[in-house]
Order: C-alpha cells, then sequence, then structure tokens
C-alpha cells in the first residue's frame, strides 16, 4: 500500500479516535493519537494475519498499553469489523469497553493492567515453536514507555531472548509521558536502546510517524533471527495541537467534536 | 479413554503413588498426561527441583519451560501458551505464585483461560523453610476469583487423581494446592475423585467436620477419639474441592447434623471455612467453629511440630469440637 493511502487511512483513524473523546472525557486521546501510526503501519502497511486454522498460524496483536484502546477500535472499523456508530458506545454499558477485551470482535487479548502484554506475547510465541510456525507468523506487542517501569516487562523481555523468540516483535510508543507526566521526571528510564539491547534484544529505532520509517523497522523487526524491539518515538496527542503541545492524555468532549467531523 | 478406567487400570502403581509424597505423585501425573498430550505445556519459575516439574522437563524438554525467578511472567506466560491453544501447567509455590495475584485476576480468569496453576508447598508443608514460605492465605485469594476452580487435595492419591481429573475433564482455569511431601493417606485407589463433589470419609450424626489437605488426616483420628471418649458420631467429609463447592452434601450433612466444624490449613478467614459459612448463612445457618492455622507459622522440623503450635493435632482438635459439641449440642 502506497504510503500516501497510509496517511488518508491514519487521518481517518484520528477523526474516529476524536469521535469517541467527544463521547467521553475519560477516553484516553492523547496516548491513542500517538499510537495511530504505529497501528496503521502495522495492520495496512505490512499486514496482520487476524485468522488461521489453528491459533499459531495467525498473527497476534496485543495492545500492552490498553488505556489506547480507542486508536485499536477506529482501525477495526476501517477493517470493518467494527461498524463506525459502534465507536459512540465507547464505555457505555452495553457499548465498547474502556480496555481491550477480547470478546470484541478484532481484539486478540484483554489487558488494560499494564505491563503482561510482553509475557503473554512471548507465550503465544512459544507455541508457534511448538507448532512450527515460528518465524512465519508474527506476535506484536505494543507498549508505552511509562509501561516500560512495570518489573514484570523485563522478567519478560528475558524470558524471549533467552529463549530467542523469532517471533516476538515488542514495539514501544516512545511518546515521553506517562500518567502524571514527562517519563523523565516521574521515573527516569536511562537508556531505552542501551536498556533492551544488553539483554540480547535486537533494537530498532525509528520516528513514530514516518510510515517510511516504521514499515522499514517493522520488516527488519519481522527478518531478525531472534526477539526485536521498535523504539518508536512519537508524540502524545500527534494530531492534535492542544495535546501535542501539552503531551496531555485527556481533551474536553466539546473541543474534539470540532475536530471529529 | 475416560479418567476412572485410566486410573483404575493398575492397583499397584496407585498403591505406590499412595505412598509417595505429595510432589512426586503430581510430577508423576504430569508426565503420564505429557505422553498422550502434545498440547500439554508445562513451566516453572526456578523451581522445577522443588515442584517435581523438572520430571516432565527430562522427558518432555521441548515442552517445558522455566522462565526463572519471575513468577509474574510465569503466569502470563502460561496465558500466552494458553491463548494459543496449548495447555499450560504452570509451577511454582503457592507463596510466590501469590505475587501473580493480579494476573491471574486480570488475565487467566478474566479470559477463563485454560491455564493450570500448580501451587505446591502450601500451608505448613515446607516446614523448615519458614513463614515467608507458608502459604496460609492463598486459597482466600483464589476461590475470590469468579471463574477459577480451587482443589486441595487430602493426600498424595488424591493429588494424582486431581492431575488427572483437572487435565481431562476440565478445560477452564484451576488451582491446584498441594502440599510438599508430608501425606499420611487419607483416600483409597478406589476412592472417587469427582470436580466438586465432596467424600465422606466417615458417617455420623452428632456433627460433621468439613476439611480439606492433609489435616484430613487429623480430623479423622480427632472424630474416632470422640467416638470412643464421647460416643460422639461424627461424620468427615473431604471437600478437595473448595469452589465450586459440594453445595447439595454440604447443606445436607448440616441439616443432618446441626454441627459444622471446618479444618484446614490455612486460615480459616476466606478459606474452606469461610466458604461453608457462606454458604450455610444463606441455605441452612448452623453453629460453626472453624479450626486453621492461628498466624503466621516459623520454622520446625516437622508438620507435626507446626500443627501442635497451632492446635491442630488429632488431640487438639478433638478437645475444640468437644467444647463445641458442649455449648451447642442440643442433647
Ligand atoms: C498496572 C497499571 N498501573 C497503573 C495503570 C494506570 N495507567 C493508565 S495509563 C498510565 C500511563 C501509561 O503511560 P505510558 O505507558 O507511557 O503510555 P502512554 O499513555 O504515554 O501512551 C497509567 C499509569 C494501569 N493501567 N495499569
Amino acid at each position: 500500500m502506497r504510503i500516501e493511502e497510509l496517511r488518508s487511512i491514519a487521518s481517518r483513524v484520528r477523526k474516529r479516535i476524536l469521535r469517541m473523546a467527544a463521547r467521553d472525557k475519560s477516553v484516553h486521546a492523547g496516548a491513542s493519537l500517538s499510537v495511530t501510526d504505529i497501528l496503521v503501519a502495522l495492520y495496512f502497511g505490512i499486514g496482520v494475519k487476524m485468522d488461521g486454522k489453528k491459533p499459531t498460524e495467525r498473527d497476534w496483536v496485543i495492545l500492552s498499553k490498553g488505556h489506547a484502546v480507542p486508536a485499536l477500535y477506529a482501525v477495526l472499523a476501517e477493517l470493518g469489523l467494527l461498524r463506525e456508530e459502534e465507536l459512540d458506545t465507547i464505555r457505555d454499558i452495553d457499548g465498547l469497553e474502556g480496555h481491550p477485551d477480547y470478546r470484541t470482535p478484532g481484539v486478540d487479548v484483554s489487558t488494560g493492567s499494564l505491563g503482561q502484554g510482553l509475557s503473554i506475547g512471548a507465550g503465544i510465541a512459544y507455541a508457534m515453536r511448538l507448532d512450527g510456525t515460528e518465524g512465519r507468523n508474527f506476535v506484536y506487542v505494543i507498549l508505552g514507555d511509562g509501561e516500560l517501569d512495570e518489573g514484570q516487562v523485563w522478567e519478560a523481555a528475558t524470558t524471549a531472548t533467552h529463549l530467542r523468540l523469532k517471533s516476538l516483535v515488542a514495539i514501544v510508543d516512545v511518546n515521553g509521558f506517562q500518567l502524571d507526566g514527562p517519563t523523565d521526571r516521574i521515573k527516569s528510564k536511562g537508556s531505552l536502546a542501551a536498556r533492551w539491547s544488553s539483554i540480547g534484544w535486537h533494537v530498532i529505532e525509528a520516528d513514530g510517524h514516518s510510515f517510511r520509517s516504521l514499515l522499514s523497522a517493522l520488516e527488519e523487526a519481522r527478518s531478525y533471527p531472534g526477539p526485536a524491539v521498535i523504539l518508536a518515538y512519537t508524540r502524545r496527542g500527534r494530531g492534535l495541537g492542544l495535546l501535542e503541545r501539552t503531551g496531555g492524555q485527556h481533551v474536553d468532549p466539546e473541543y474534539a467534536k470540532q475536530f471529529s467531523e | 479413554m475416560s479418567t476412572q478406567s485410566m486410573l483404575s487400570s493398575s492397583r499397584s502403581r496407585l498403591e505406590e503413588i499412595a505412598r509417595d509424597t505429595m510432589r512426586n505423585a503430581v510430577g508423576r501425573a504430569l508426565v503420564e498426561l505429557g505422553e498422550q498430550d502434545r498440547d500439554m505445556v508445562v513451566l516453572t519459575a526456578d523451581v522445577a527441583r522443588s515442584t517435581r516439574t523438572y520430571m516432565f522437563g527430562e522427558r518432555f524438554p521441548e515442552r517445558f519451560v522455566n522462565v526463572g525467578i519471575s513468577e509474574q511472567d510465569l503466569v502470563d506466560f502460561a496465558a500466552g501458551l494458553a491463548l494459543a491453544g496449548k495447555r499450560p501447567w504452570a509451577a511454582a509455590f503457592a507463596m510466590f505464585m501469590m505475587r501473580a495475584w493480579e494476573q491471574i485476576r486480570n488475565t487467566i480468569d478474566r479470559m477463563r483461560l485454560d491455564v493450570k496453576l500448580l501451587a505446591t508447598h502450601s500451608g505448613f508443608s515446607d516446614h523448615g523453610d519458614g513463614a515467608s514460605h507458608q502459604s496460609l492465605e492463598d486459597i482466600a485469594l483464589m476461590r475470590v476469583l469468579h471463574n477459577m476452580v480451587v482443589v486441595v487435595p487430602a493426600d498424595s492419591l488424591e493429588a494424582y487423581k486431581a492431575v488427572y481429573t483437572l487435565h481431562l475433564e476440565y478445560r477452564g482455569p484451576a488451582y491446584l494446592r498441594i502440599g510438599r511431601d508430608y501425606s499420611p493417606r487419607v483416600t483409597d485407589p478406589d476412592t472417587p475423585f469427582r470436580l466438586g463433589r465432596a467424600n465422606i470419609l466417615r458417617d455420623g450424626e452428632d456433627l460433621v467436620i468439613f476439611g480439606c489437605g492433609p489435616l484430613l488426616y487429623n480430623a479423622l483420628k480427632a472424630a474416632e477419639l470422640l467416638e470412643k471418649e464421647a460416643g460422639l458420631k461424627i461424620a468427615v467429609a473431604d471437600v478437595h474441592t473448595v469452589k465450586p463447592l459440594d453445595r447439595e452434601t454440604i447443606v445436607r450433612y448440616a441439616s443432618k447434623t446441626g454441627l459444622v466444624v471446618t479444618v484446614e490449613e490455612h486460615y480459616p478467614r476466606g478459606g474452606l471455612g469461610g466458604a461453608i459459612a457462606e454458604l450455610l448463612a444463606e441455605e441452612r445457618p448452623t453453629p460453626m467453629l472453624l479450626i486453621g492455622a492461628r498466624g503466621y507459622g516459623h520454622s520446625a522440623r516437622s508438620v507435626e511440630d507446626l500443627y501442635e503450635r497451632h492446635c491442630l493435632t488429632a488431640e487438639c482438635i478433638a478437645r475444640r469440637v468437644r467444647e463445641f459439641y458442649g455449648k451447642w449440642s442440643r442433647r
């Protein structure tokens, strides 16, 4: 798919995110807008095989930073798995869940509690090895940079390199913010690249808002014979000036409404 | 082949299992099941020797993963395997598996994944290591989970049957709580093991003792003592499945005897005692005595020494039951 087309998909995805932000002020708009281009590159640039005869004969996407689920719903709407009107039901009592739920079509794994996705992904990648699909099918785990504070991420990271899991691709949405503020003000992250590579991960750095950069990073991660992590540098709230300037997470629904059409 | 026919295929083997330690019995069951089920995977967190899962690892190295000292990773790695169609058993000391309670809750239980949690060294069974290793809260933490099945076998033989049954007859999340070695014999090769069905080990009409785990041995002894000393006819039931409870049997025996005692190697708060109290409060309010640990454990040369300290010996249980009987009996 041409870069131009990816851009227009991303712009539709962002509009849908704001449509959801206009419905409910607690929607994590900032985190959803920063991960948008990553998801679009993955689903529409590389392609995600969402079904298979066996669960190891398909690809898996785990949104470990589950609070960015509006971005995933927006992508699923683009794929036709959710209807546009369904997006308005986000956080309604009978509507779409506020965090990924495996009962929603197209959502592979329930998340919401940070720090767990990489372990789950490693388990799936190991099952692919047992079934002989390792390196053919992939598990993509999308994490936040604040989420890396969780100790479990590093338990999983060392398990993955110890087992040399080829099918495991981690993507960190490095937007520089976490819930209470800029990541380095809350807790220093050190050198992310050095942390991952010191335990044996193949580290690829990418511009998380450039499709050229993201696509080549994803291709490289898929062909690397072991676990690979993409550090995708992004901006919280990308596309919405107010959030981009502040790194904020939530927007006033009335404000969001202007941009969702 | 049904679980029952598979289990009864060799009586001599079962007799041998009955004499073995609890963890060995479980380790052997895992290997035997691994021979038939290519989708079975066993995981542990640097306690392969202690949990006896190394036996599976030696036989099926590719279907065995040791994630190192990472219990949270252990639980979620197992979740990933289950999502991908495998049938994982994750083993750790009960105490340290509780570190991953939130992972168990949010990932395994919420998605109702087919993960079997094998929690060893529970209660006072790890007598030497002391309080840091002796889990007295895990039944409470597991039985509060919506989908979790919780099984606490009485002895090695029952633990062995429980592994078979959980693997062959149930798909979903389960917590199997076993001890380390201590396992005085309570059941026979012919004793049935059905999930959610309590076994009446001894019948009686004056009072009923519901128990789980190796303490059932002392409960039976206490019942014998009380029959001899006071002519009391006490029923003892092995409630190996703490969740879901065998409501029918429990309510029936509460009605029949009018007096209920519970015994477990755990705090009665939130444990089997708590579970039965919740049930009877709604279905058949009955005076109850809840017997269990009285505080943290500590190091000791034997499980029996700890039982003595916590008033869990046959004599101590008998004394407490007799007082309770004296206070409430209408006879
Ligand atoms: C285990 C856990 N702790 C706390 C939270 C609350 N929480 C939600 S989003 C968030 C910040 C996440 O920051 P980051 O990973 O950098 O993602 P971003 O929002 O920047 O995309 C926190 C702490 C949570 N969801 N899970």
